[in-house]
């Protein structure tokens, strides 16, 4: 049941919910690490996990520092909150934006809603 | 308007017009043939001239009772007289310093130390995932995402790219072009660049050995353009 309603389809793109289960666990990871795992799953290009990392940094789900290393310079990244958090920040912007546009109507129908259960 | 009309119908007046419009003209003609972007600055000194020569004349003719007026025309000569000094210098400053400078400070530019590139110029690494690589006149700036895509091989074919374009002088050339397209002609802007684009492929291809590298580079780096 829990999976089901985790698997943030339309606040995430598939993809990208895939690499947040990566990073969750691990806490840091770099781009060809996530790239290996998702490669037995999925067909994806290296190019195209770094696009979906770049644009979860932009979003704020992630965070990332420069890395110097024997194999180069890259980016480490790790998941800014974990999975409780980042849940509930959905749930939190999604609720105050219906409160905020609908006001009475939203509030009435969550009266509704918890009512039935 | 009489001032205008004597100036006008001075005979060695007329000879120094025709003279440097038709300079203007054929430099004209040579940068249009061989590209050569140094043209750019000689055909603006021709062009001016003729408005130089009268702006001077005129601040010299006026008598000091005329106060603000010849105080006006005093410095509309001084700045036509000093206008190619002053874009060139512009430039110069501009290509040099400020550029390079804007650059640094937009991506959080970090300098970095390779073997590939020489101790004439220096490797600054930029804070963003995008695959960018370019360079000024003495700089070159690579990406981390330039680093995490590209094998060693490929980004060292980057670095030669980016090496080719500082010995052509490119990043003047292009300033120059710039230049150009804000002040006389509109074309063969875009023709030029594409020129120094291929001549800095060339270079990395002769110094690698090999197109492969470099060719491998440009298919990823399409690859995440392709993906945004």
């Amino acid at each position: 049941m829990r999976e089901k309603i985790a698997d943030f389809k339309n606040v995430l793109s598939p993809l990208e919910a895939d690499i947040l289960k990566f990073l969750w666990p691990d806490k840091s990871l770099r781009v060809r690490q996530i790239y290996e795992r998702l490669k037995g799953k999925r067909k994806v290009a290296l190019s195209s996990v770094a696009v979906l990392l770049d644009r979860l940094f932009e979003k704020g789900v992630v965070s990332r520092k420069v890395e110097t290393a024997r194999g180069g310079i890259r980016y480490v990244y790790s998941p800014k909150k974990d999975r409780e958090q980042f849940e509930r920040g959905i749930v939190e912007t999604v609720v105050n934006k219906l409160i905020q546009q609908f006001g009475p109507t939203a509030a009435s129908y969550f009266n509704e809603r918890f009512k039935k259960r | 308007m009489q001032q205008l009309l004597d100036f006008v119908m001075n005979p060695w007046v007329q000879l120094f017009v025709v003279v440097s419009w038709t300079s203007a003209f054929a430099t004209f003609l040579l940068w249009k043939k061989n590209g050569d972007h140094r043209l750019v600055y000689a055909h603006l000194v021709f062009l001016l001239a003729p408005l130089l020569a009268f702006a001077i004349k005129l601040s010299c003719t006026m008598s000091f009772v005329q106060g603000l007026l010849s105080l006006c025309t005093m410095a509309v000569a001084q700045f036509f007289a000093y206008l190619i000094p002053i874009a060139a210098t512009t430039t110069i400053i501009l290509s040099l310093w400020i550029i390079p400078l804007l650059y640094k400070r937009h991506y959080d530019a970090v300098e970095i130390k390779s073997e590939i590139v020489g101790s004439k110029s220096r490797i600054y690494l930029l804070d963003t995932a995008k695959p960018i690589a370019f360079s000024t006149r003495k700089n070159i700036f690579v990406s981390v995402g330039m680093h995490e895509l590209l094998s060693s091989k490929e980004l060292e074919a980057v670095l030669l790219h980016e090496l080719g374009h500082i010995k052509n002088n490119s990043s003047a050339a292009k300033l120059s072009w710039l230049l150009s397209r804000f002040t006389i002609a509109r074309f063969s802007f875009q023709k030029k660049l594409e020129e120094n684009e291929s001549k800095a492929d060339d270079y990395a291809i002769k110094m690698q050995g090999s197109e492969r590298f470099l060719n491998s580079a440009k298919r990823k780096v399409e690859g995440w353009e392709r993906y945004l």
